[in-house]
């Protein structure tokens, strides 16, 4: 199986232990993906605020043109580039007269998009496509005993509430948690917003949100937080020394993302785990063998 | 499904102003009209306690037509497009989608002292020079716009920066930008001016 892949900047960068293990899992579960050539930048939550929000559809729909040309599904595995691409998708391919619109724009670059291209998250594709049978199928090094908390975090399963999971009580990310082998913790600040952007202009905003996160994840019991969305991971992770200074709490968690938890359980070369990346190391259950 | 019905569907309805015209102009602008004032939205918002007016009271002052105070207030930049408001709200206005027009129009009518505003034209400057967003570019420019008081910021967080570096988490070296940045640019350009003529 192959899909088209829309990275993201993140992924390069803040992210990129995410990336490497996400190519790595899907490999391992016979799924190629293939990135889209010469992607730019979604706009995240910003580009409307600045320049319009037609100007920011027209700059997603511009990656919505090269996927087309790849004629297959696209993958998108953060929340907030799956948001604006599978947006602009639903509405290019609703309203014709948008779309004319849009592409009037698209034309000066030489691009033309259609609407045949299906936009579809990660963690989606994990479980809708490939399944949690073929998931559990695939591990090796099961994770057994681990307590995993799964965030979920806000713009993921909102961004176009009940087309794959619920809104309120998401169900997904803990499914693959128990196909992996471990244990899935119930926590009640699953969806709360870890703050998002706030982290440059008022990171204050960030240290109040992550406080209750941390505090409801560790309270459930949870060893390590697993998530599906890099400024989640970012936030949740770097966070936690400023939630102890202003707090005095002692967090010191690992936060992860879920392509991780799959890249090791699925006993993949430690090189794919992206652990090296990462401000707090995990401590995962050793191999049967070892 | 939902976006294309809710915006076609609620063209020019409910009262009339300045404020709301200019709003009504903007695609998640025409939703500022038709709030039922129920104030779900303020008891979902995760970030309402620091806002100026909560979401609900700013459809109120809208509908007042206070421009002034509508622009000026931090609620939109306080905003962190959780959604919750738009999944929750009974009407099905899309209320985070419209916060990012309250910004744009907030920029255009010169208000952008707030870090949040720096803070978005510093990352939309990297996202137009190079088609692709590079943090540590994005956080130097706003630093740098935000003067002293950037510097404080950027010294108080070395720290992580330095972990983040070695972490090779960041990069003092921008990734590749897209192919050819120019013709991204024409595209953008092109859109800018259909949007200015409200041909969108």
């Amino acid at each position: 199986m192959r899909m088209s892949y829309y990275p993201g900047c993140s992924m390069e960068s803040i992210a990129v232990s995410y990336a490497k293990s996400l190519l790595a899992a899907a490999e391992a579960l016979g799924l190629r993906l293939e990135e889209i050539p010469d992607w730019n930048c979604c706009g995240a939550s910003i580009a409307s605020g600045v320049a319009g929000g037609f100007v920011q559809q027209v700059l997603v729909a511009r990656n919505l043109a090269l996927a087309e040309e790849m004629k297959q599904d696209v993958l998108v595995a953060c929340s907030s580039c799956y948001l604006n691409l599978a947006t602009a998708n639903l509405r290019l391919q609703e309203d014709s007269v948008y779309a004319g619109r849009v592409n009037k724009a698209l034309a000066v670059g030489g691009l033309h998009y259609s609407g045949s291209v299906r936009v579809k998250r990660a963690i989606d594709v994990m479980l809708g496509e490939i399944g949690p049978g073929r998931i559990e199928g695939r591990v090796q090094v099961p994770l057994k005993g681990l307590k995993v908390a799964g965030y979920v975090g806000c713009q993921t399963m909102r961004a176009h509430p009940g087309d794959f999971d619920q809104a309120e009580s998401p169900k997904a990310l803990d499914r693959l948690i128990r196909a992996l082998g471990a244990e899935n913790v119930n926590f009640a600040r699953q969806t709360t917003c870890c703050g998002s952007s706030h982290v440059v202009p008022a990171s204050e905003v960030v240290t109040g949100q992550v406080k209750e996160i941390l505090a409801s994840a560790v309270e459930a019991g949870a060893d390590i937080i697993v998530t599906l969305c890099p400024l989640c991971q970012l936030n949740l992770e770097t966070h936690q020394e400023k939630v102890n200074e202003k707090f005095g709490t002692g967090y010191e968690i690992p936060v992860l993302f879920f392509t991780q938890l799959m890249a090791y359980a699925f006993g993949l070369p430690p090189n794919t785990w992206g652990f090296e990346h990462m401000l707090v190391s995990p401590k995962m259950p050793a191999p049967a063998s070892a | 499904m939902e976006m294309a019905a809710e915006v076609s569907g609620s063209k020019n309805e409910g009262f009339v102003n300045d404020l709301a015209s200019r709003l009504g102009a903007l695609p998640y602008g025409k939703f500022s009209t038709r709030c039922l004032q129920c104030g779900l939205c303020a008891t979902s918002c995760p970030t309402c306690e620091v806002m100026d007016y909560s979401p609900q009271r700013l459809f109120a002052v809208i509908k007042e037509g206070r421009e002034n105070d509508v622009l000026g207030a931090n609620t939109m930049w306080m905003c962190t497009s959780c959604y919750s408001c738009k999944v929750i709200c009974p009407y099905g206005i899309a209320i985070a989608d419209m916060m990012h027009d309250l910004k744009y129009l907030a920029i255009r009518t010169g208000k952008c002292e707030s870090a949040q505003a720096q803070f978005y034209l510093s990352f939309w400057r990297e996202v137009y020079l190079r088609g692709r967003s590079f943090e540590t570019g994005v956080l130097f420019g706003f630093y740098r716009r935000r003067g002293r008081t950037g510097l404080k910021e950027a010294l108080g967080r070395r720290r992580l920066g330095f972990k983040m570096l070695s972490r090779k988490r960041i990069s003092l070296i921008p990734p590749r930008s897209v192919k050819d940045p120019e013709a991204l640019q024409r595209i953008i350009t092109k859109a800018k001016i259909m949007q200015n003529r409200g041909e969108v």
